[in-house]
Formats: structure tokens, C-alpha cells, sequence
């Protein structure tokens, strides 16, 4: 027992001393963040719209309705609020959009309405980057259901003609004409007014910029795992035959190292949440943290951790193969978890998926460390998580016996 | 570079490459991504993606009836299901089953009719989600149907040059009605066409599965960065070991370049696979022009980066913070630098960005 007792000892100790070498990076990241943020808090006091990404559009097409159009792209509050509207020429745009310095270029071409009276219908062009980013996919959405509403208006203005012309009153159409389209353009700018919005608060639920803080956080907490797997690998065959002689079996080192990088990554990220506090205190920063949330949350997010980079390494035995897998898992299940892609765009294959992932687990975990709560069940999940990646890992070693072993 | 030096720069890259590929486990790790994006193209290709949107009617009139039917029957991403009971709608938005939902409310008809829609729609919706904007504007599309015409009738019978009883009103709503239809569904009306340099985008359904599929691009210039750094990982090791010591002062450097290329190397013909799979034989040209040139610029930074860091403990610990930010500052998922202009001149200290540049 006492011989136990030690080589858990030892264990942790030989993790823990990485924890210096992995500040060093880490101060290195807040210095580079740091620097990012203060530019881009002086962009945003400079002018609010610079942080927002642009949209160019260039009406080649001078009659009124064009107008009505770009009126409609840019009244929908979901796009104007991250997207800047500047009006360009059609060349000016298409050089812009090649120097990445708009999302995309909406033009509406020389005859666009004549054409639509005459039956060619020329189409408006929405013009995107090589590289399709999410504001694209969101734009093409939005851009489809502004379709209807142009559509719409169209409609009415078409019937107006036929109905104006019928009743021999033609001399007022233009007049009507432009009258309708002002209702209707006045009409569609206001559409937001029509719902009344909710915010259904659910365990987990956060907003968008909080929740890629704790992917961020969740994918460098497993990333880190690259660090340890230096010290994880380092034992000899030799030393772990005198292990074994000494009755330290594969439970027993699985166990150790899960237990020593979680308590590695405990105290980074633990301490991190103390910094805060204290930051809190001094009234520097206006955090609200609630100490026995994140003490239950940050441990069962690093055991969770530990226990998947433990059994990753475990599956290898060279630290070149170890690493490389160590990144395909962490990306992998980052990305089916929702880190990079918004979890609504993914297949519901994925979606379905990952909620057997730990790094979802653990991202949940996460958000409710930031609303401050305990979930039993989240926690419960993320320990269930924790305890099959320590009996994974243990199978692991077992079927490699004999070969270098953590 | 004389002849020696480049014999003895060759024999030691198959040297190292014959090391990296004896372990059977690392020549699966490298065919484990091109696997990977060959399952994710294959599920894109057949799964759908559906955005879901709860509806729940509480109006007394018809229209909300009419705009629910349309919604139910949307052929675009976004999936829209009546709901028989609010609460179980509330529920499915909590749960994040459903993105958000909408409740009709009583007097939704008799308002539309009026002309005045404010606030006739409650839009339930979870912080995390962005689906509740895009959701609005499709409702808003098929209200807009209505409201259209009802503005149009509500126009002409305030014309002091048309002037009509409310009788003739009524026969007149029932007469244009079907002209307003016909012109809501007949081609003469506007669209959209999106495009790209590489053409004009006929099938919009593909540019999501697309854009995921792009990002493996980006996956793959990480993993070849990352082969970079287990070479070097290595290099610090066989530096220890005093391996280089043997060979002449002149060929060393070239000697422990092949040791970081070798990774790099290997994982770069694992990341030409991957690209090729997701992205399609058409960029396989630029891909063998791209990719030898990234190969070699992650060679040289992390020979600088094993120059300047002295232990290998210190280096390992270096890697998640270089892998972190060159997921945030280089274009691979989402573009920062086209919000915050100040990621244009840092993401260059980071290797994908060259990938991409």
C-alpha cells in the first residue's frame, strides 16, 4: 500500500512540474490575445460599424424599384447588424471581394426591371468569395427569404397595373406605383416589429461569444495533452516490468496518469478561475464567478480531459504517433460537438453523435461553470465519461503488454 | 549545396522516414484523416441538414392557418412543424430539440387585415442560437404574402379617382385575388443568383456541405504543421543522442532539417489525400503546388522555433498555444481578420496562414 501510495506520488509530481513550461505558453497566448483585444477595443470605440463585416452592392439599373430592393437587403435587422452595406461600383466590388475586403457583392444588373416586364428575367447577382465562409451560408438564407417578400411586392405592383389599366385610370399609375412601393418598403423595414422575442433559458444555453470561449477553452485544455505526453511516455520497458514485479499492474499507472493530469489540469485551470476572482475583487474586471461551481465543473472537466488524452497516448507508443492522434480525436470531436461549425448546420448523424462525446461533455460543463450552476447530471455524464476512458485505457495497456507502456 | 552534402541530406531523410514508418500505429494514424473526410464527405452527401422551427397557432382567423401550410411545405433548410401544444414546443426549444419557435397569436388575422402585424408573434428562442433570425425572415416572407395583397385592397379603396362601395370592394378582393396569385407564382418575378469565382452556384443545398468540406483544407494544413513539430519533437531527441555529431560541421543543418521534414513530409501526403477527397480532383493541380511549398516554409519555422526554444519540454508545451492560434487567427473555420482588421498582420505568425496566402 504505502509502495501504492508513493508511485502516485511520484506520478503527479512528474506531471505537475510541466506546469511551469505550459504558463510560459500560455502567458505567451494572453500576450497575443491581449494585443488583439486592445486593437480591437479602439476599433470599436473608433467607429462600431468597422467591426462588423462588409457587404458591397452596385445598382447598374437606375429604375425606382431597384431602389426598394437594396431597401429590403439592408432594412433585415439580421443581416445589418453584422454586416455593413457600402454601395460601389460593379468593378470596385469585384476587386474587393477578390482582396477579401467584403463578403460579397450584390449586383443588380443594366435592364433588371425591363427585363422582368419583357419575360428574360436577369437575375440579381449575389457574388462570393473562393473561400465560402458561415456568412455566406447565412446570407444565401437570408437572401431567399427576402426573395418572397420582393416577390410579393412585385405582385401587388404588377396587379396594381393590370387593375389601374382596366379602370382606364393609367395616368395615375406611376403616381400609385411609387406610393405602394414606399408602403410596402416602409413595411418590410419594420419587419422585426412584428415578434416579440423570448429568450427561453435553458441549462447550457449561452450566448454565442461565451460559448466559443469555452470551445476555446475546451479544445486547448485537450490540446495540452501534447505537452504531457513527453513525461506519459518516458517510462522504459524496464521500469515498467519492475512495476509490474512490484504489483503495479495496468489499473493501477492508467489510473495514476489520468489522476496526475487531471490535477495538472485542475490546478491551470482552477487557478485561472481564482485569477479571476481576485481580478474581480480588486474590481479590475466584472466577473461573477461562483467558487463551488467552478470547483465541480473545472474538476470533472479535467478528469474528463485527462482520461481521454491518457487513453489517446496509450493507444500509441511513439510521441510522434501519439501527438498526430492526440489532434485528429481533439479535432474531431471538437468539431462534431459544434466547436467550429454551429451545431444547427451540422447532420443530425453528428448532432446525434455527440451527445456520447466528452468534449461535449465537457463544453457543457463549461457554460455551466459561466452561468454559475451545478448540474448533477451533466456532472454524473461527464464522470461516466471519465470512468469508461479509464476502463478503455486499462484495456488498452493490457492488450499492448509487453510493449512501451505509459 | 555540393554533391556530399545532399547524398548525405537524402540518406538521412530515409533514414528517419523508414523510422516514422516502421511503427504499423503511425501509418494508420496518417491514413486515419483521409478515412475520416471520405465517412464526413459521404455522410454530407446523404444526411440532411435540417434547421427545426416549432409554429403554434392561437389564432382565431384563417391566415395563420394559411402561412403554417406554406411553411410546413418550405423546401429549404429550415424544417417547420405545427405543434398541438405550446408547452411541448416551450419544451423542445428549452432542450434544444427545436432551434426556436413562434406562437400565432389570437388576433393575428383580424390585425392583418388592419395592416398592423407589431407584435403579433411571439419568437421563442435559447441564447446559443443563430437560427431564430433566419427563421424570422422566412415567416416574415410568407406573412408578407398576405399582408401584400391586403395593403394592395386597403390602397385602391382610399383612391379618391376609384371609388367603390364596400360591396364592390368585396367582389373586386375576390376577382384580383387570383391575378395577385398568379403574378406570387409565376416566373416573372425576381431571384437571386449566387456565384462564386468558380462559377455560378446552380445548387445553393451544396454550399453548407461544401463549406464543411472546405474547412478540410485547413484541417489538413494543421496536420502537416503538426508533423512539423512531432519531426522536430524527434530532432530534439536525436540531438540529445549526439546523432549529428558524426557528420561534417556543413551537412549538420541540412541533416536536421530532414529530421523535421520527415514528419511534415509523410503527414503531407496524408493532408494531399484528404484535400483531394473533400475537395475534388480539380484542386488537386493547385494542392501539388501549395502543399511541397507549405512543407518546406513548416520545415524552416520550426528549425527556428528548435534554435530558439533550448529545451524540448518548453517546445512541447509551445504547441497547443501555436495550434490554438492558428485556429483563431488563420482563416480555417471563419475568417477573423474580414471583422477585426488587426488578425491581417498577426495571423502571419502563424504557419496555416502561409497554406492559405
Amino acid at each position: 500500500m504505502k509502495q501504492l501510495i508513493l508511485f502516485y506520488k511520484l506520478e503527479c509530481k512528474r506531471i505537475i512540474k510541466l506546469i511551469p513550461h505550459i504558463l510560459a505558453g500560455a502567458i505567451a497566448l494572453s500576450l497575443v490575445a491581449g494585443a488583439i483585444a486592445f486593437c480591437a477595443g479602439k476599433m470599436i470605440y473608433i467607429n462600431k460599424n468597422d467591426a462588423n463585416v462588409s457587404i458591397a452592392y452596385s445598382l447598374e439599373d437606375e429604375n425606382r424599384m431597384t431602389g426598394m430592393i437594396v431597401g429590403m437587403l439592408t432594412g433585415s435587422d439580421s443581416i445589418s447588424s453584422v454586416c455593413n452595406f457600402i454601395q460601389t461600383t460593379e468593378k470596385e466590388s469585384a476587386e474587393l471581394l477578390a482582396d477579401n475586403q467584403i463578403m460579397a457583392a450584390i449586383t443588380i444588373p443594366a435592364g433588371f426591371m425591363n427585363s422582368l416586364m419583357s419575360g428574360k428575367n436577369y437575375s440579381i447577382q449575389i457574388s462570393l468569395p473562393v473561400r465560402l465562409s458561415i456568412y455566406s451560408i447565412i446570407l444565401v438564407e437570408l437572401t431567399k427569404a427576402v426573395e418572397n417578400i420582393l416577390d410579393s411586392a412585385q405582385a401587388g405592383v404588377y396587379t396594381l397595373y393590370d387593375f389601374y389599366k382596366e379602370q382606364n385610370v393609367l395616368e395615375y399609375e406611376k403616381e400609385a406605383n411609387l406610393a405602394l412601393n414606399s408602403i410596402y418598403l416602409t413595411k418590410a423595414l419594420d419587419r422585426s416589429s412584428t415578434f416579440q422575442t423570448h429568450t427561453v433559458s435553458a441549462t447550457g444555453a449561452v450566448p454565442v461569444k461565451e460559448y466559443y470561449i469555452c470551445t476555446g477553452v475546451v479544445m486547448l485544455i485537450l490540446m495540452l495533452g501534447t505537452t504531457f505526453i513527453h513525461t506519459l511516455q518516458s517510462n522504459s520497458r524496464i521500469t515498467n516490468l519492475k512495476l509490474y514485479q512490484a504489483g503495479i499492474g495496468s489499473r493501477h499507472i492508467a489510473l495514476s496518469k489520468i489522476l496526475s493530469v487531471a490535477l495538472a489540469l485542475f490546478i491551470l485551470l482552477f487557478g485561472s478561475v481564482l485569477l479571476f476572482i481576485l481580478l474581480n475583487a480588486l474590481n479590475i474586471l466584472s466577473v461573477t464567478v461562483h467558487l463551488t461551481a467552478a470547483l465541480f465543473n473545472t474538476a470533472a472537466v479535467c478528469l474528463c480531459a485527462a482520461g481521454v488524452i491518457v487513453f489517446i497516448i496509450s493507444l500509441t507508443s511513439g510521441r510522434t504517433g501519439g501527438m498526430l492522434l492526440l489532434f485528429i480525436v481533439a479535432a474531431v470531436m471538437c468539431f462534431i460537438s459544434g466547436c467550429f461549425v454551429p451545431e444547427l448546420f451540422l447532420p443530425d448523424v453528428l448532432k446525434e453523435i455527440s451527445n456520447y462525446l466528452p468534449s461535449t461533455h465537457m463544453l457543457r460543463l463549461m457554460t455551466d461553470m459561466i452561468q454559475n450552476q451545478i448540474s448533477v447530471f451533466h456532472l454524473l455524464t461527464a464522470l461516466c465519461s471519465g470512468i469508461c476512458l479509464y476502463l478503455f485505457t486499462v484495456l488498452s495497456l493490457y492488450i499492448r503488454k509487453g510493449a512501451r507502456l505509459i | 549545396m555540393n554533391k556530399n552534402s545532399y547524398s548525405r541530406f537524402c540518406i538521412c531523410l530515409r533514414l528517419f522516414i523508414k523510422r516514422l514508418l516502421n511503427k504499423v500505429s503511425f501509418i494508420l494514424i496518417l491514413c486515419l484523416l483521409p478515412v475520416l473526410s471520405l465517412g464526413l464527405k459521404y455522410l454530407l452527401k446523404d444526411a440532411a441538414i435540417t434547421i427545426r422551427v416549432g409554429l403554434y397557432n392561437e389564432d382565431n382567423g384563417s391566415s395563420a392557418d394559411y402561412i403554417i401550410h406554406r411553411l410546413s411545405k418550405n423546401p429549404e433548410g429550415i424544417t417547420f412543424r405545427e405543434f398541438s401544444s405550446k408547452d411541448e414546443m416551450l419544451d423542445s426549444v428549452r432542450t434544444r430539440k427545436y432551434e426556436c419557435g413562434f406562437v400565432f397569436s389570437e388576433d393575428f388575422s383580424e390585425r392583418l387585415s388592419e395592416g398592423d402585424t407589431t407584435e403579433t408573434i411571439q419568437l421563442f428562442v435559447s441564447p446559443g442560437t443563430a437560427a431564430g433570425s433566419i427563421a424570422a425572415e422566412y415567416v416574415y416572407s410568407e406573412i408578407f404574402t398576405l399582408y401584400a395583397f391586403e395593403e394592395f385592397m386597403e390602397f385602391i379603396g382610399t383612391r379618391t379617382y376609384l371609388s367603390f362601395s364596400p360591396n364592390e370592394l368585396s367582389s373586386l378582393r375576390e376577382r384580383l385575388q387570383p391575378v395577385y396569385s398568379e403574378y406570387l407564382n409565376s416566373d416573372k418575378t425576381f431571384s437571386f443568383e449566387y456565384k462564386t469565382p468558380a462559377g455560378i452556384i446552380k445548387d445553393t443545398s451544396i454550399m453548407l456541405p461544401d463549406y464543411i468540406l472546405g474547412s478540410a483544407s485547413g484541417i489538413a494544413a494543421l496536420f502537416i504543421m503538426l508533423g512539423s513539430f512531432a519531426g522536430t519533437v524527434h530532432l530534439y531527441r536525436d540531438s540529445r543522442k549526439g546523432i549529428f555529431y558524426a557528420l561534417p560541421a556543413g551537412t549538420r543543418t541540412l541533416c536536421k532539417l530532414a529530421d523535421i521534414f520527415s514528419g511534415a513530409f509523410l503527414t503531407a501526403l496524408s493532408g494531399l489525400l484528404t484535400i483531394t477527397i473533400c475537395n475534388g480532383l480539380e484542386t488537386l493541380p493547385g494542392t501539388l503546388i501549395h502543399l511541397p511549398v507549405y512543407t518546406v516554409i513548416c520545415t524552416i519555422y520550426c528549425y527556428l522555433l528548435y534554435k530558439l526554444l533550448p529545451d524540448v519540454r518548453i517546445f512541447s508545451a509551445v504547441i497547443p498555444i501555436l495550434i490554438m492560434g492558428s485556429i483563431i487567427f488563420c482563416p480555417i473555420f471563419i475568417d477573423f481578420s474580414v471583422v477585426l482588421p488587426a488578425v491581417k498582420y498577426l495571423k502571419w505568425g502563424f504557419l496555416p496562414t502561409y497554406f492559405f496566402g
